[in-house]
């Protein structure tokens, strides 16, 4: 038991510098829990909505993600750990502790703090994880009831505590056993060996220019998607190697340049902070680099996400609030005209010149190229020309043997007709088949094929008059059944007037319904839950990263006491003191932030490529949000290393 | 003129409230004249660091007054304080305190720099200081490649570069074998002949003491005796060694305290 005391009071003693690592570690717990429960949770299992299955494999991909990060975070701080430890159990070593009593205290200590990071981290998930289902509930409009009380899910606990503790055990180990007890006792009394001067290749520093620069060019002039989708691996791998070198070349060529202008050099505090930034640099080139490219991922996939929410958001308002199809064309148009007369009643105000009906001839379709069968419905252009024309939307004209299929509306959307490159596809009707020519497609805002129920195996056709008497068995009106669209003024708040609507329509013969309204929400659901995901990772990481830096700066905390004493004496003041340290501080905080909006940025411009559009203000906003936490990361472990320099320097 | 007056300083750590209250200095008189060197010592716990740090003006005297060059540092804010250390006080350490992230020639820069002085005329001063050191050609160099007496004439030469009123050493030869000792403090009397540097060295070591003009010598936080060197440097090291045996306490360490 004694040795259980040691380790508490080692703990308590280095506070400081495992207060840091506890909280990181506690976070990524947290999150891990927290993603593995929103994964299990019924709202998403019970398929609530469309994006519930991708939203499961993003959170495993995400889970795996922060579980390999964690390992490698893990592993550095602890050995960064061990390392800032050695004097100590160098004395006890002396004292006549033997190796083996050192690594069983090593190991009390890293049990204590992992343990109890892992509690705290499942219990903060817990909280949040609860707070998120009430707000997914909410937002999907789900009529599940959220039990009282802190309700912990139990596989996901077990699942997270499995992870971590095997992560934390092992490097634990690896590290306690990498140990020397004979080494340590040396390192008591070796004179602290000065660092000699870092050196940098002049032409590595080119070599990262290049890469660099060559990246955010090729970036720029990629042409289309297909080049983008191609050129994404090789170009961040080339930037990545860009940034490699960068922190560890040319950032120090760059200040060991500035050490040469005497006329900046010579000035006041700069002397000591240029020359402590040539080392700093150098001594943390890849901790640098290797937070500036996960910065840039992460900025750049939540720009990604939050652009594509965005875009999404805005399509949804270019189409028919309302829109359905019925079986059955005789009764069809009194149906919807009784839907109609509901839906005022409850309060709907629809825009008249919107609500269009539209006969349809269901047939079965065939494509070459695709083996599956599968239910078409066929439009005449007259009847789609008719409806276009309400609706001010784009007219078609086809010769017999043509088709052309109705899009989704999207900004910058063109029809386009090209019988030369058109798909053959063989169409059976009641009776005859034929063959049509798939040559073209139209945007339209009439019907919205993206959000209907069965999304994309239903295919729409405008076809010529006299195809489509030929299919529906020579009946002229020989129609199947009926669409219906309209915009509601205030579509936003009828949602009850819908319901009641919807119970007009016959049971078994409503084929597709959509309603803007469900659309936003369950696209905004996903959405949020998206950059949740993100954010979180982000915070996560940004802890994480700031956290390995701040461990740098304690690592050196007793040198550099020892070196602002010498300063103080020779007259420099706390003030310059803090500001050198914050200018220390502020570069190796905010150097991977600038690199990584750069990246960012160029990145978001290919990204704008592939969508067609401009995403700037995305990637700007992402990259902000992104400075708000290294920001508050880097006050709070300045006031933290300042409190710990005072007594000695000011 | 005294550039140092120092009268009836008191130190007690430890407040009032406190039973275990420690008093290492009990009301101690001390001058310096312009251009005096004088050597400060004392057994261990007589109250040397102490001076010491309130000489520095890093510590402040529970009771008493210190006047450097005219000025009272206890009545300046911190921020002055710095500045009048800065431009008034130089110091030189046992472990001489160069910082080893910058060359011998930016560590001799570094109280220039600190005070705004243009670069060029940093680069002037610089170069006239190491010459007069005889370290002009180790300028270039890092602090990890030099010898220690090297070491020791480059902090000297910071000490010096911005012309104090007073030079403080602490202990200046503590790391050093015996020809670098020499080296140093020759180099602490010839600054002190030809220039005219005042300066103050506290000390364990009788020979460093030798070559002082005089010594005083404390105890128990108090003025013991003082001596001054009327001739031969050797004779005066043996003054110093029968003094040393009146006042007592272990001089045997002469290195570190």
């Amino acid at each position: 038991m004694a040795l259980l005391h040691i380790a508490y009071n080692n703990v308590k003693e280095n506070k400081r510098s495992y207060v840091s690592f506890f909280a990181s570690f506690a976070f990524s717990v947290m999150v891990f829990y927290i993603f593995h429960a929103i994964a299990t949770s019924p709202e998403v299992t019970a398929g609530g909505y469309s994006g519930a299955r991708s939203l499961r494999e993003g959170l495993r991909i995400a889970r795996w993600g922060i579980g390999i990060f964690s390992f490698f975070f893990t592993w550095y701080s602890n050995s960064v750990f061990t390392k800032s430890r050695k004097r100590d159990l160098g004395v006890m070593a002396l004292v006549g502790a033997t190796s083996g009593q050192i690594h069983a205290m090593l190991l009390l200590e890293n049990l204590l703090i992992g343990i109890s990071s892992i509690v705290v981290g499942l219990l903060a998930g817990a909280l949040i994880s609860r707070l998120m289902a009430m707000a997914t509930v909410h937002m999907l409009r789900l009529d599940i009831a959220i039990p009282k009380g802190l309700v912990v899910s139990i596989p996901s606990m077990w699942h997270t505590v499995l992870v971590y503790s095997g992560i934390f055990i092992g490097i634990s180990l690896l590290n306690i056993l990498s140990i020397r007890t004979t080494r340590v006792i040396g390192l008591v009394q070796a004179p602290k060996k000065p660092k000699s001067p870092p050196k940098a290749s002049i032409l590595l520093s080119i070599l990262a220019v290049v890469c660099i620069g060559g990246g955010y060019y090729t970036a720029c002039i990629l042409p289309t998607a297909a080049n983008v989708v191609k050129g994404m691996f090789p170009v961040t791998a080339v930037v990545s190697l860009g940034t490699y070198f960068l922190f560890t070349q040319l950032s120090v060529v760059v200040f060991r340049h500035l050490t040469k202008r005497r006329g900046l050099y010579y000035r006041n505090i700069n002397l000591i902070t240029i020359s402590d930034l040539t080392f700093q640099m150098k001594d943390n080139a890849r901790v640098l680099a290797m937070v500036t490219i996960l910065s840039a991922a992460v900025m750049t996939s939540s720009g990604v996400i939050y652009s594509l929410g965005q875009a999404m958001i805005a399509e949804i308002d270019l189409t028919r609030d309302i829109w359905f199809a019925l079986s059955g064309a005789e009764d069809g148009p009194e149906i919807i005209n009784r839907y109609q007369k509901t839906l005022s009643e409850r309060g709907a105000r629809i825009e008249e010149d919107t609500a269009a009906i539209c006969y349809v001839e269901t047939a079965e379709i065939g494509i070459e190229t695709e083996e599956k069968i599968r239910t078409v419905w066929l439009i005449s252009e007259d009847d789609y020309n008719e409806w276009a024309r309400r609706a001010k939307s784009i007219p078609v004209s086809l010769e017999p043997g043509q088709a052309v299929r109705p899009i989704s509306m999207y900004p910058g959307a063109e029809p386009w007709l090209d019988p030369a490159s058109g798909q053959i596809a063989q169409i059976r009707g009641e009776k005859n088949t034929m063959e049509l020519n798939i040559c073209g497609r139209v945007p339209t805002n009439l019907v919205d094929l993206r959000y209907a129920a069965w999304g994309s195996s239903l295919m729409i056709l405008v076809v010529h008059p006299a195809d489509l008497l030929v299919l529906s068995s020579g009946i002229p009106g020989g129609y199947s059944g009926v669409i219906f669209s309209c915009d509601v003024e205030n579509w936003k708040d009828v949602d009850r007037a819908e319901k009641a609507a919807q119970k007009v329509l016959p049971e078994g013969r409503i084929e597709t319904y959509v309603s803007r309204n469900d659309v936003y929400a369950q696209v905004k659901a996903g959405y949020s839950m998206a950059m949740f995901i993100v954010m979180f990772m982000m915070f996560l990481f940004f802890l994480a990263s700031g956290s390995m830096l701040y461990f740098r700066f304690f690592l050196q905390l007793q040198e550099d006491r020892e070196k602002y004493t010498a300063l103080r004496r020779l007259g420099l003041s706390w003030r310059e003191v803090k500001t050198i340290v914050s200018r220390e501080m502020a570069v190796l905080f905010f150097a991977p932030w600038v690199v990584a909006t750069l990246h960012q940025t160029f990145a978001m411009q290919s990204f704008a490529t592939m969508l067609e559009r401009s995403v700037w203000s995305y990637g700007i906003t992402a990259a902000l949000v992104f400075l708000v936490p290294q920001t508050a990361y880097f006050f709070a472990a300045r006031s933290a290393y300042l409190s710990e320099l005072a007594p000695a320097a000011r | 003129m005294s550039v140092l007056i120092a009268e009836g300083l008191t130190k007690i750590y430890g407040s009032s409230k406190e039973t275990a209250t420690t008093r290492a200095l009990a009301g101690l008189n001390l001058k310096v004249g312009k251009e005096e060197f004088v050597g400060v010592m004392g057994p261990s716990g007589s109250g040397k660091t102490t001076l010491l740090n309130i000489l520095a003006t890093i510590d402040t005297p529970t009771s008493g007054s210190i006047r450097i060059n005219g000025v009272s540092p206890t009545a300046l804010k911190r921020n002055e304080l710095a500045r009048f250390r800065r431009r008034e006080l130089g110091f030189v350490f046992q472990d001489f305190n160069l910082l080893n992230t910058l060359s011998v020639r930016d560590n001799i820069a570094l109280p220039l720099a600190l005070d705004n002085v243009r670069p060029s005329e940093i680069t002037h001063r610089v170069e006239g200081v190491a010459q007069r050191l005889g370290i002009s050609h180790i300028l270039p160099k890092r602090t990890y490649e030099i010898s220690g007496g090297e070491q020791q004439r480059a902090a000297i030469a910071r000490a010096i570069v911005h012309k104090p009123a007073l030079l403080l050493a602490d202990e200046p030869t503590g790391n050093l074998d015996s020809k670098s000792s020499r080296e140093v403090m020759d180099a602490f009397v010839d600054l002190n002949a030809k220039d005219g540097a005042t300066i103050l060295v506290v000390t364990h070591d009788p020979f460093v003491a030798s070559f002082c003009q005089r010594i005083v010598f404390i105890k128990d936080g108090k003025l013991f005796s003082e001596l001054r060197r009327k001739n031969q440097r050797q004779t005066f090291f043996q003054e110093i060694l029968d003094t040393l045996s009146v006042l007592g306490g272990d001089f045997s360490n002469s290195g570190r305290n």
